[in-house]
């Protein structure tokens, strides 16, 4: 079973891919939560802060 | 007046930056998410190297990453020049933005370029130009954060880590010409070659539609995270102002 067609260097690519994933879905993340909660505070809405 | 010109100026006031990139950063985020998707597609459907294997698939996410390492520098440059010598609130918003996304475009460089190494070169790292000039630009992205961090006046850290984003550009040459100054074990210019690509062509369709991709991701989050430094620093303004 190979469906990525990566054949005897999956060990490297699919780190690859894994790492990029996780650090760019992390950054979208990050980013919309940090900007919801800035938004919050400026807007003065203490009370939905989390 | 041009439409870059247009942008410019628009973006350059505050309250319209708010009003453009409201709208810019989802359109900017759709269009990376399926560029990104296609790119995937198109690049685990693209057949093998005959020297790389099936390395090459590497080289879609390795090379948009390295690209906008450096592009993400010089956006943070040009904002910190303009906020160094305009005092432009916006410019040092958008500078101080863009610098975690370029440390993390830096970081996926290396970490994938490594992945790429071991395979090909029979070693994860090797103290060649290219290599260690993208790592001095990882410590330039970090030295940078950490000034910003360190100082409590906001004004002078900002100056003061503008200084070293432009004394850092220097750097940015150096990555690109590395391998045409020194000899390198990394590989010459191949996509911007001089004379046209050197990549076949069944592999520029993937990594073009991942530039894309990643170019668009990185637009997009710098204008929301710019947008969550005018919250923060409006929001502080705020509590300085009910203190008094």
């Amino acid at each position: 079973m190979d469906p990525l067609h990566v054949g005897k260097y999956g060990a490297y690519i699919v780190p690859a891919y894994g790492i990029s994933v996780v650090v760019l879905i992390g950054l979208v993340i990050q980013t919309l939560l940090a900007a919801r909660a800035a938004r919050r505070r400026a807007e003065g809405d203490k009370e939905r802060e989390p | 007046m041009s439409f870059v010109a247009t942008l410019t100026a628009g973006l350059s006031n505050p309250a319209r930056f708010m009003g453009v990139s409201r709208w810019l950063a989802p359109a900017f985020g759709v269009v990376a998410a399926v560029s990104i998707l296609a790119g995937l597609w198109t690049g685990f459907s693209a057949p093998d190297d005959y020297q790389q294997g099936a390395t090459v698939r590497i080289m879609f996410i390795h090379v948009p990453a390295a690209i906008m390492s450096m592009t993400a520098y010089a956006c943070l440059a040009g904002t910190s020049f303009f906020g160094l010598v305009f005092r432009h609130a916006l410019a040092d918003a958008a500078a101080k933005a863009a610098a975690p996304l370029g440390a993390a475009f830096t970081a996926l460089a290396l970490v994938t370029g490594s992945l790429w190494g071991r395979p090909m070169w029979g070693t994860w790292w090797v103290w060649d130009a290219r290599l260690t000039s993208e790592l001095v630009l990882l410590l330039l992205y970090l030295g940078y954060m950490a000034l910003y961090a360190a100082l409590d006046d906001e004004q002078k850290a900002a100056r003061a880590a503008a200084i070293l984003a432009l004394v850092g550009v220097v750097n940015l040459p150096i990555i690109h010409f590395s391998v045409v100054w020194w000899n390198s074990l990394h590989q010459g210019e191949t996509i911007f070659a001089a004379g046209g690509s050197k990549a076949s062509a069944v592999y520029l369709l993937p990594l073009g539609l991942m530039f894309l991709g990643y170019f668009s991701l990185f637009a997009a989050l710098w204008l929301v995270r710019t947008r969550t430094e005018v919250w923060r620093r409006k929001a502080a303004a705020q509590a300085l102002r009910a203190a008094r």
